[in-house]
C-alpha cells in the first residue's frame, strides 16, 4: 500500500503540452514484481516528452515498437491491483495515432 | 597507494539453504584470517558490505550482528551502496588503513538471498532503483533491458553478441569450484532460455544467490610477514551517475566506471593497456560489454567484441571474469565486490587453480551499483 | 415544481468524449455462456460493446474526455467554477472523482463539486446543477462529466451492453462563445425500483422486464412530453433528437411512441457500436451529435436514470459549432478499436 502522503506530494499528472512524446527506449517485462503479476507481460519505455522533460513509464496498448516511436501520455492508474489503499493515478503512455 | 592484501576468503555461492547471513559472514571471514594466519584480535575493525538484509529480513546493525559472530567487539560498520557496496567497503578499508587510524581491516561481504521468492528479492533489489521506476513496475532486468535496447539499436548487435558473454563466464565458471553454476552452457541455450525482460533473456541475467567473501588487509607499515608475491592494491576509485535512467545522458555508456577508472589509472600512474586481466560486473550481459567499453578496452561500440572473438577468455589478450563473473559465479549482491577482488587478489598469488591466468601481474576490479548509480574501481598488483 | 424557465445565460462551449479501445463482440460474450449470439445482438440491437482497460476507472476516462474538451476549448483552466462528475462507478465510496479530475485538468482550488449519482443520468444532471450557476451568474464557467466504467453480473443480460466511456462539457454564459445554447430543461422523477446497486455490492441487480414500460417508457416519454408542453414545442421542430441508449431498441421504441422520425434519431444510436455506458450514454450520443450537426440546428436530449428519472434538455446551434468538429472527433474513437476475446475480456475486469 502506498502512503497516501507520498501520493499526494507526487502528484505526476502536471505535464501539459508533453505530447507527443518520443520513444528512447523500452522492454517488455515477462518477470515482474509482486504487485504486478496479474499485468505481467507489460511494456515499460523512457520517453522523451515534447517539452524535454523524460519520463520512465508504463506503455499501455502496445502493438510493436519502435525506438523513435511518437507517444501519448494518457491519464491511468498505477496500482490497480490495489483494493485498499489510495488509487494512485498518473502518466502511461499509448503510440500515438494520427 | 599501496595497501597489502593479507588474506582472502569466499564460500561457495549458490542456494546455501543450511547457512544463514552470519554463518555466511563467519566462513568467509574465518577463511581470510586463516589464509593471513592472524587472529580476530588482531584485527583493528570490521566493515561489512551488505544491501539487502534491512530491507528483507529487517536486520540493519550488521557491523554489531557480525562482530558478536565473530567474537569481535571493536569498531565495526556496514556500508551500503546497492550491488557495489562490496567494492566500497574495499575502499572504505583502503581509505582507513591509508588514514593511519586502523593497521588491519576485515572486510566482509555477505548476501543471503534465498529464503524468500525470487519475484520478492526482485522487488527489494529495486530499492537501488529510483522511486518513478518502481511505481512503474520495472524489474533491474528491465533496467538494463532499456539500455540494451538503445545499445543494439544503435551499434547493430544481436542477442547471440549478449549471449556470448555469458557463455564465457560460464566456461571459466566451469573450472571454478566454488561457482554457483560450474558448468558451460551455449548461446542457443541463453537464447532459448525463458524472457525476463526483452532482449534479455535468463542466462543473460546474473542470479539469485547466498554468499560471502572476505579480505584482510592492511597498512603496509603493519605487514609483518613478507609473502613470495604479495598482493597489494595500488589504486582504488569511486564515483557516481544519475539514479534515475531519464537524467543519463546516454543509455550506452557508463560514466560512473569510466570516471573512477580514469581516478584508478591516474593513481596507479598506468593506463588500460597495463591491466592483465579483470573481474567486471556483469550483472548482465550487456553490463560487461558497457563496462569493457567504459574501462578503455574497447572503443564505445565495440566492447561485444571481446567474448565473440575470444580476446576475453582465459587464454585470450585481456582475460575477463576469471571467476566466471557475477552470471556464472553467483551474484549475493554485497559480496560481489569483495569476492572480485579476492579473485584478482588470488590470481596475482598464483592461486587460482585450473582458471589461473598466466598473465597475472595486474588486474583491475569494476563493482557498480543499481544501473550504474554507482561505481567502484580497485586495481591490485603482485 | 419546476417552472418553466427558458435559460438566456447558458450554453455548450466545449465538449469532449473518450471511448475506451478494447471492443468485444455480443456474439463472443454469448459464446462463453453457449448462448446463441447472433439471436441475442439482434435482439438488443447492439453488435460490440467498449471495454476499459486494467488500469482505467470512470475517474482516468473523466480526466481523458475533459482534457479534450479543454484543449477543443482552449480555456484557462482555473476559470472554471464548477466541476461536476455523474457515474455509478465512482472508484470511492468516500472521496470524490471531482477533486482528482480538477487537479488533474489544473483548476486550481476554487471551484464548487461534489460528486453525483443517479444511474445513466448522473452525467446529465450535472448540466442542469451548472446551468442553474450560470444563470444566476454564481460561474462563468463549469465542466460537466458523465463516466462509467460498467459493471454487470457474469451471465446476466446485462453484460452484452455494460460497457465504458466518458463525456465532458464546458459550459458557459458568455453567448459569444456558445457553440449550443441550452434552451432549458425539464424533470421527471419517481421511487421507482428497476435497477439499482446496493452498497458493497459490486454488481447491479435489476427487476427484468420491469425496467421497461414502468421504467425507462414511462418516464423517458412523461418527460419528453412535459417539456414540449410546457416550453410549447412540438417534437417535430427539432432536427435531432438523443435518448438514453439502454440498447438500440428501448430508444427506437419510445422514439415511435413520441413521433420522432428515423432520420432525428439514427445520428445519435452508437450504443449498437460501444454498447451502453452509463452516465456517459446519452452524453456521447449528444457529442456524437453535435459533431455532425449544422448550424441553426436543434436537439433534444432526455437522459434515463434507473431508481427512477428522466431529464428533458433542448439544445440549439450556432455558426461557432463547425470550429469544435475538426479534432478529437467521438467517430474516431468509436472506429478506433481493438477486437478481444471473453478470457481477455475477464483479464481487463481484474477477474483472471
Amino acid at each position: 500500500m502506498y502512503s497516501p502522503v507520498k501520493i499526494w506530494r507526487s502528484k505526476k499528472y502536471k505535464l501539459a503540452g508533453s505530447n507527443p512524446g518520443r520513444l528512447l527506449s523500452f522492454s517488455i517485462i515477462h518477470a515482474s514484481p509482486p504487485g504486478f503479476k496479474d499485468q505481467a507481460p507489460y511494456s515499460v519505455g523512457l520517453v522523451e516528452l515534447k517539452n524535454g522533460l523524460r519520463v520512465i513509464g508504463q506503455i499501455v496498448e502496445a502493438e510493436s515498437l519502435k525506438i523513435g516511436q511518437k507517444m501519448k501520455a494518457v491519464f491511468r492508474i498505477f496500482n490497480p491491483q490495489e483494493k485498499e489503499g489510495v488509487i494512485y493515478y498518473g502518466i502511461k503512455f499509448k503510440p500515438w495515432k494520427k | 597507494m599501496k595497501i597489502a592484501v593479507l588474506g582472502t576468503g569466499v564460500t561457495k555461492f549458490g542456494e546455501i539453504w543450511e547457512k544463514s547471513l552470519a554463518d555466511l559472514a563467519k566462513e568467509a571471514a574465518r577463511q581470510a584470517l586463516d589464509d593471513a594466519n592472524i587472529e580476530i584480535s588482531d584485527i583493528d575493525a570490521i566493515f561489512i558490505a551488505n544491501m539487502l538484509a534491512g530491507e528483507i529480513e529487517n536486520q540493519v546493525h550488521l557491523g554489531s550482528l557480525i562482530g558478536e559472530e565473530l567474537g569481535f567487539n571493536g569498531p565495526a560498520i556496514r556500508i551500503e551502496g546497492a550491488c557495489a557496496s562490496g567494492g566500497m567497503a574495499v575502499r572504505n578499508a583502503v581509505l582507513s588503513l591509508l588514514s593511519g587510524e586502523y593497521r588491519r581491516i576485515l572486510v566482509i561481504g555477505v548476501e543471503k538471498m534465498t529464503d524468500y521468492q525470487s519475484d520478492q528479492i526482485g522487488e527489494a533489489l529495486m530499492a537501488a532503483a529510483d522511486e518513478e521506476e518502481r511505481v512503474a513496475g520495472l524489474t533491474f532486468p528491465s533496467l538494463f533491458a532499456l539500455m540494451a535496447k538503445v545499445y543494439m539499436d544503435k551499434y547493430k548487435i544481436k542477442r547471440s553478441d549478449l549471449a556470448q558473454v555469458s557463455v564465457k563466464n560460464h566456461f571459466h565458471a566451469s573450472l571454478n569450484p566454488k561457482a554457483q553454476f560450474p558448468f558451460q552452457i551455449t548461446i542457443e541455450q541463453v537464447l532459448q532460455s525463458p524472457m525476463v525482460a526483452d532482449p534479455l533473456h535468463l542466462f543473460d541475467c546474473s542470479p539469485i544467490s547466498d554468499g560471502a567473501s572476505a579480505l584482510v588487509l592492511a597498512n603496509m607499515n603493519y605487514v609483518s610477514q613478507v609473502y613470495p608475491c604479495p598482493a597489494t592494491i595500488i589504486a582504488s576509485a569511486q564515483s557516481s551517475d544519475t539514479l534515475s535512467l531519464t537524467k543519463r545522458k546516454d543509455l550506452t555508456r557508463l560514466i560512473s566506471v569510466e570516471k573512477a577508472a580514469k581516478k584508478a589509472y591516474q593513481t596507479a600512474s598506468i593506463g588500460p593497456k597495463d591491466i592483465d586481466f579483470v573481474e567486471v560486473h556483469d550483472c548482465f550481459t550487456i553490463a560487461e560489454i558497457m563496462a569493457l567499453e567504459a574501462l578503455g578496452f574497447y572503443q564505445q561500440g565495440e566492447g561485444w567484441q571481446g567474448a565473440v572473438k575470444k580476446e576475453t577468455y582465459l587464454e585470450g589478450k585481456l582475460p575477463v571474469n576469471l571467476s566466471g563473473g557475477l552470471k556464472a559465479f553467483g551474484h549475493p549482491v554485497g559480496a560481489t565486490g569483495v569476492k572480485q577482488v579476492v579473485e584478482i587478489a588470488d590470481q596475482l598469488r598464483d592461486r587460482a587453480g585450473k582458471r589461473q591466468t598466466s598473465k597475472a601481474r595486474i588486474g583491475l576490479a569494476e563493482n557498480i551499483g543499481g544501473a550504474g548509480g554507482s561505481a567502484v574501481i580497485h586495481i591490485l598488483t603482485n | 415544481m419546476i417552472n418553466t424557465k427558458k435559460l438566456n445565460n447558458v450554453g455548450i462551449i466545449g465538449w469532449g468524449g473518450y471511448i475506451p479501445s478494447f471492443r468485444i463482440k455480443v456474439g463472443e460474450i454469448a459464446k462463453a455462456y453457449g448462448k446463441n449470439g447472433n439471436e441475442i445482438s439482434r435482439s438488443l440491437g447492439v453488435i460490440e460493446k467498449s471495454v476499459a482497460d486494467f488500469d482505467e476507472d470512470a475517474v482516468t476516462m473523466a480526466v481523458e474526455a475533459a482534457k479534450i474538451a479543454m484543449i477543443k476549448t482552449g480555456i484557462e483552466p482555473q476559470k472554471i467554477g464548477a466541476v461536476f462528475v455523474g457515474s455509478e462507478s465512482h472508484p470511492y465510496a468516500v472521496k470524490p472523482s471531482a477533486t482528482v479530475v480538477a487537479e488533474a485538468l489544473g483548476i486550481g482550488h476554487e471551484y464548487l463539486t461534489a460528486d453525483l449519482e443517479f444511474a445513466c443520468k448522473a452525467g446529465a444532471v450535472g448540466i442542469q446543477i451548472v446551468a442553474g450557476f450560470l444563470e444566476s451568474g454564481i460561474i462563468d464557467y463549469g465542466l460537466v462529466i458523465g463516466s462509467d466504467k460498467a459493471q454487470s453480473k457474469k451471465g446476466d443480460v446485462l453484460e452484452y451492453t455494460a460497457s465504458s466511456g466518458a463525456a465532458a462539457f464546458i459550459l458557459g454564459r458568455r453567448k459569444e462563445e456558445f457553440l449550443a445554447t441550452i434552451d432549458g430543461f425539464y424533470s421527471y422523477a419517481t421511487d421507482t425500483p428497476d435497477f439499482w446497486r446496493r452498497s458493497g455490492q459490486d454488481y447491479p441487480s435489476h427487476g427484468g422486464r420491469f425496467t421497461g414500460e414502468s421504467a425507462y417508457f414511462h418516464h423517458v416519454i412523461q418527460s419528453t412530453k412535459t417539456f414540449l408542453r410546457k416550453f410549447k414545442r412540438k417534437i417535430s421542430d427539432y432536427d435531432y433528437v438523443v435518448f438514453h441508449m439502454p440498447n438500440k431498441k428501448f430508444p427506437e421504441k419510445a422514439a415511435k411512441r413520441l413521433g420522432v422520425v428515423k432520420k432525428q434519431l439514427e445520428p445519435s444510436l452508437i450504443v449498437e457500436r460501444i454498447g451502453n455506458p452509463y452516465s456517459a450514454s446519452c452524453l456521447l450520443s449528444l457529442c456524437q451529435v453535435l459533431e455532425q450537426a449544422k448550424s441553426g440546428q436543434s436537439i433534444l436530449l432526455t437522459s434515463y436514470g434507473s431508481g427512477a428519472g428522466a431529464d428533458t434538455f433542448s439544445f440549439k446551434t450556432s455558426d461557432l459549432l463547425i470550429e469544435q468538429q475538426k479534432s478529437f472527433m467521438i467517430e474516431d474513437f468509436i472506429k478506433e478499436k481493438k477486437e478481444i476475446n471473453y478470457i481477455e475480456y475477464l483479464r481487463k475486469l481484474g477477474d483472471l
